[in-house]
């Protein structure tokens, strides 16, 4: 029997249904988002904006001139490089040698290798802040031991080497992250694929770079995806390590000092505005950057 | 309080000083605070003056030293102890080596270099110097203490555009890392350089008043040993230590207004400043007591640090106002890389200078004398 559709009629119950959400939503993210863009482009008694009623860019013209907030612009990005492609090439080596091991073996393994990522940042920041001391730090006593230096060096004093010990200490924190999910990606191929480039004779390099990268790329971008975005929010390893210190602030960091170190909630909300924007351009550049080697196949 | 029969309750603050600020921030905006009279750190007391109600001057406010803390002419807090820089050494070390406790920068490095050597060959490898090299107020403080240097702020408000002598300071501190100083002195907080010299890794300290308990506890390996004295001099003939008076004050969105001044007067009176004086060993900011024989008894350094209490060596805290955080914030970073050698400390006292200066247009540096333009939208 042939059923005839009801008139269409507006029914309130699905709205009802979605309201709780909708409204938790517009508690958690909307107010809080449009109050931000409101703080950003007003008048702001602590921070830089002289007392004025309306809308103004001040805020932002004086981001733009900020040498500090460039500086956390370019510490930041040059982290989450650093960190990201580390962690990438890391992670699937990783995940390619513990495939060859038996199941078992792997699992032992795994749970090793997996705890650093159990760590809290924090104390993952204040470990290594000990271990990398200039007088009682263990990595200078050792390569002092070693003969490699005469007397132990301050790492974390020089811009460069500052964000160099960020990348290294989040690269020990967050590989294996990625060679979790690239492993999961790995055993995702099935194994004949390789049983057939093996019989036409194509070398491990050539099975590497043929099938195992295209097929686990799928999983290992939207991986790539999430520590690209956790590394551009990066604070907790700055703000432990560095404190205030310009050369190692990352723009988590920077917003943050605004606000609560200088009390300009205008400036900082126009800090934390730029931060969005700088992270979702990252995002963006990161997609145009997926999609190039299926423009050159299909041109 | 015995006298007036009101009840006073005692809020712990976080021991982390440097949360106390963002704290009070929220407290003083909210509708009514939890607390009516406030611990103040120096340099808080600008940020948060517009939120203080003013303290009425009295016949008694000459009594202390520094005075009731001012800005834009208003009082908004009372002294309440006193803290300040002071040159921490070890006295074994230079009977040792018969030398002098040095009143001048360029005698304490000779000093701290030749008794570093000295000891080296001894088979005692010790640091000449360490002091607060961490990119924070502190690196302000010492700054400012090296002698010549000038305050990058006029006590007017006016930017000052020729720092020589903060040059000089900062060229001859850049050349004592890795070589009298560790090279991680540039990482060193107050704890930090303490924790290196009192367990006798360090001829000379530069550090606060709190430090001669601690080193001169009986588990430190330096008990007994060590001495104190003001920081060199600067060539003014005047001992440069920075000011670290602890001030008390009331927020203006109190609901006891009355009951808190009068906790205030009595918390800064010589009854109050005598007995924490005694009991915990507080400098009192009270001048007459300075000179109580009981007192002087009790803190047995106020002898030798008294020539340096009788000056201020003063943060532009009251000039700058609400933008203090920021200013020292601006100044610790450019002396940071003065001293790391990333930029020389030419190049990066004319980088400060314009900083500072465009933060002072930006900014509601208070003083009406200011000779700083106003920024008008």
């Amino acid at each position: 029997m042939l059923t005839v559709p009801a008139p269409k009629r507006f029914d309130w119950r699905p709205w009802a249904l979605v309201a709780p959400a909708m409204l938790v939503l517009m508690a958690v993210t909307a107010i809080p988002f449009a109050r931000t863009i409101w703080l950003a482009f007003h008048d702001d008694p602590h921070g830089f904006m002289p007392a004025q009623p309306g809308w103004s860019l001040t805020n932002f013209r004086v981001l733009l001139q900020d040498r500090a907030w460039w500086t956390a612009v370019s510490t930041t990005l040059l982290f989450a490089a650093g960190a990201v492609i580390s962690e990438t090439c890391a992670g699937l080596a990783i995940a390619m040698l513990l495939q060859g091991y038996s199941l078992k073996l792997r699992g032992i393994l795994l749970a090793v290798i997996l705890l650093p990522w159990a760590v809290p940042s924090v104390v993952a920041a204040r470990l290594w802040n000990w271990m990398l001391n200039d007088q009682y730090g263990i990595i200078n006593a050792l390569l002092v031991r070693l003969g490699l230096l005469h007397q132990g060096v301050a790492w974390t004093t020089h811009p460069h080497s500052m964000v160099a010990v960020m990348i290294v200490i989040d690269v020990w924190q967050a590989t294996p992250f990625m060679a979790l999910l690239s492993l999961a990606g790995l055993q995702s191929i099935p194994t004949d694929v390789f049983e057939a480039a093996q019989l036409d004779g194509a070398s491990p390099w050539q099975r590497f770079i043929s099938i195992t990268l295209p097929l686990v790329a799928p999983v290992l971008s939207v991986a790539v995806l999430f520590r690209l975005l956790d590394a551009l929010r990066m604070f907790d390893l700055a703000s432990v390590l560095y404190g205030t210190d310009m050369s190692g602030m990352t723009l988590s960091a920077f917003v943050q000092s605004q606000i609560v170190q200088f009390g300009a909630p205008g400036y900082g909300a126009a800090s934390a505005l730029g931060t969005l924007g700088i992270i979702a351009l990252a995002a963006v550049l990161y997609g145009v950057c997926l999609k190039i080697p299926g423009w050159i196949r299909s041109s | 309080m015995e006298k007036t029969g009101h009840k006073v309750r005692v809020i712990a603050l976080p021991s982390d000083w440097g949360t106390v600020l963002p704290l009070y921030r929220q407290l003083l905006s909210a509708h009514h605070p939890v607390a009516d009279v406030l611990i103040l750190d120096s340099t808080w007391i600008g940020a948060l003056a517009p939120l203080l109600l003013d303290i009425p001057p009295t016949d008694d406010d000459a009594a202390t030293r520094p005075p009731p803390f001012q800005v834009e002419g208003r009082h908004v807090a009372l002294p309440w102890y006193r803290d300040i820089g002071l040159l921490f050494y070890r006295r074994d070390l230079l009977e040792r080596y018969h030398l002098p406790v040095p009143t001048r920068w360029n005698d304490l490095e000779r000093t701290a270099t030749l008794i570093q050597n000295a000891e080296y060959q001894r088979g005692h490898p010790v640091w000449g110097y360490v002091w607060q090299g961490r990119t924070s107020e502190s690196l302000v403080c010492n700054a400012l203490e090296w002698d010549g240097a000038e305050n990058p702020v006029g006590t007017d408000g006016t930017v000052r555009t020729s720092l020589p002598g903060l040059q000089r300071a900062l060229e001859r501190a850049a050349r004592w890392i890795g070589t009298a100083s560790p090279p991680g002195v540039l990482n060193y907080d107050e704890e930090n350089a303490r924790g290196i010299f009192q367990s006798g890794h360090a001829v000379f300290m530069r550090n606060w008043v709190y430090a001669w308990a601690l080193a001169n506890s009986p588990d430190s390996p330096v008990s007994g040993k060590i001495g104190v004295a003001p920081v060199p001099r600067d060539t003014q003939d005047a001992p440069s230590g920075i000011d670290g008076t602890v001030y008390l004050g009331i927020p203006r969105n109190t609901a006891h207004p009355a009951e808190a001044l009068s906790l205030l007067h009595y918390l800064t009176s010589e009854t109050a400043e005598r007995h924490q004086a005694l009991a915990g060993g507080y400098i009192p900011a009270r001048t007459s007591l300075l000179d109580d024989p009981e007192i002087r008894s009790a803190i047995p350094i106020l002898d030798t640090i008294r020539p340096a209490l009788a000056s201020l060596g003063l943060r532009p805290v009251a000039q700058t106002g609400i933008d203090y955080p920021r200013v020292s914030w601006i100044m610790a970073n450019h002396f940071k890389d003065a001293l790391r050698s990333t930029q020389s400390s030419r190049q990066t006292l004319t980088s400060l200078v314009s900083s500072l200066k465009q933060l002072a247009m930006l900014g509601q540096w208070t003083l009406s004398n200011s000779t700083i333009e106003k920024h008008t939208p």
